[in-house]
């Protein structure tokens, strides 16, 4: 081997591992982080679908929406479903079954499992309808601080339920990474969904 | 005499009260919603072109099994609704009712509702009066909610 051939090896050597060191940091630098205000925030839990048992570890591996809401209420709980659903389209089709949708009902009262999947698939296939009891929905409020209060009504009454309108992400680590409201716009969501899927 | 007279209680009559025709209703709609939910809501801009405040005291409804005005606040980060008794809309004004706001709340409705439905809002006003508006249903799937929003 001349020296010519020698230079040129370590040349080639020299440009792998300064395109692998740059790889290395580009995605280390562009992986999303937790924000350190929502690292205590959520947990996993077990509801009722009208399919049976739906858990958020369930999720694993995909971005997923949840919103805390209830089928009585005529407006806010549409219109974040609605943004829910615009986001989970917008992500696009490659990674279509990579995002999905939760819609927890913190009215056991009135909302069936059965009602629930109707209610939520009308705004996106994916978006699953989940309730539990009472108790259930205190534990996981406390976890997610979910701020809600149904009155002591009759389910047959016409009540409102009071409730926070946070549109929690969830990463695929089963994390909480970002909140969002009905306001937001459906194209940030879903940029910032596409982030954790990359 | 007897004329005059009535020319003036008339002209008394008609600078106390606000007519219901004084309103204006733009933008009507009303939110397609799952075809199990109950309750939907309609939205509107109403103008009062007239020289003196309305007030509106309710709503009614055909298809849906009661109506209200529905204000909105946030308490905390906590959304809370409640029925308005009335709604003054002051001369020359006008009041949104829109998505994320006050609102005009049809409970118990009567049969699912279909986009492109044309559904008759009536609006009351304190005087006896009431106007009718058609309100069409919209489906604002898709993140379409800003139409006809106040944001």
């Amino acid at each position: 081997m001349n020296n010519r051939a020698v230079t040129k090896n370590v040349l080639i050597a020299m440009a792998i591992l300064a395109v692998a060191a740059i790889s290395i940091w580009l995605l280390v630098m562009q992986k999303p982080a937790v924000p350190v205000a929502l690292q205590d925030m959520g947990g996993d839990f077990q509801l009722q679908s009208s399919s049976g048992p739906v858990s958020l570890h369930d999720f694993r591996g995909k971005v997923t929406l949840v919103y805390f809401g209830y089928t009585h209420c005529p407006d806010i709980c549409p219109m974040a479903l609605g943004v829910m659903a615009g986001a989970m389209q917008q992500v696009g089709a490659p990674l279509a079954d990579k995002v999905a949708g939760l819609f927890v009902s913190v009215d056991p009262r009135r909302d069936t499992p059965a009602l629930l999947g109707q209610y939520a698939s009308f705004f996106d296939k994916r978006i699953v309808g989940v309730t539990g009891t009472s108790q259930q929905l205190d534990n996981i409020a406390a976890g997610w601080r979910v701020d809600y209060a149904v009155p002591d009504q009759p389910a047959d009454t016409n009540y409102s339920v009071e409730h926070s309108t946070f549109i929690y992400m969830v990463n695929p680590d089963g994390k909480i990474a970002d909140l969002f409201d009905e306001k937001t716009d459906p194209a940030v969501i879903a940029g910032k969904m596409r982030h954790w899927l990359k | 005499m007897i004329k005059k007279l009535v020319l003036v209680m008339l002209m008394v009559f008609s600078a106390q009260a606000a007519y219901a025709t004084d309103l204006v209703a733009k933008n009507a709609w009303v939110r397609l919603v799952p075809s199990v939910a109950q309750n939907t809501a309609a939205y509107m801009l109403v103008r009062n072109v007239g020289a003196d405040d309305v007030k509106l005291i309710g709503v009614t409804c055909d298809v849906a099994a009661s109506a209200d005005l529905h204000g909105m606040r946030m308490d905390d980060n906590r959304m809370v609704m409640f029925p308005l008794q009335e709604v003054n809309v002051p001369a020359g004004g006008e009041v949104a009712f829109a998505p994320g706001g006050m609102h005009m709340m049809l409970m118990g409705l009567k049969h699912s509702l279909k986009e492109g439905d044309v559904i008759e809002i009536v609006l009351h006003v304190s005087n006896g009066e009431s106007l009718a508006v058609s309100a069409p249903v919209r489906d604002m799937r898709m993140g379409q909610h800003r139409q006809g929003g106040m944001h």
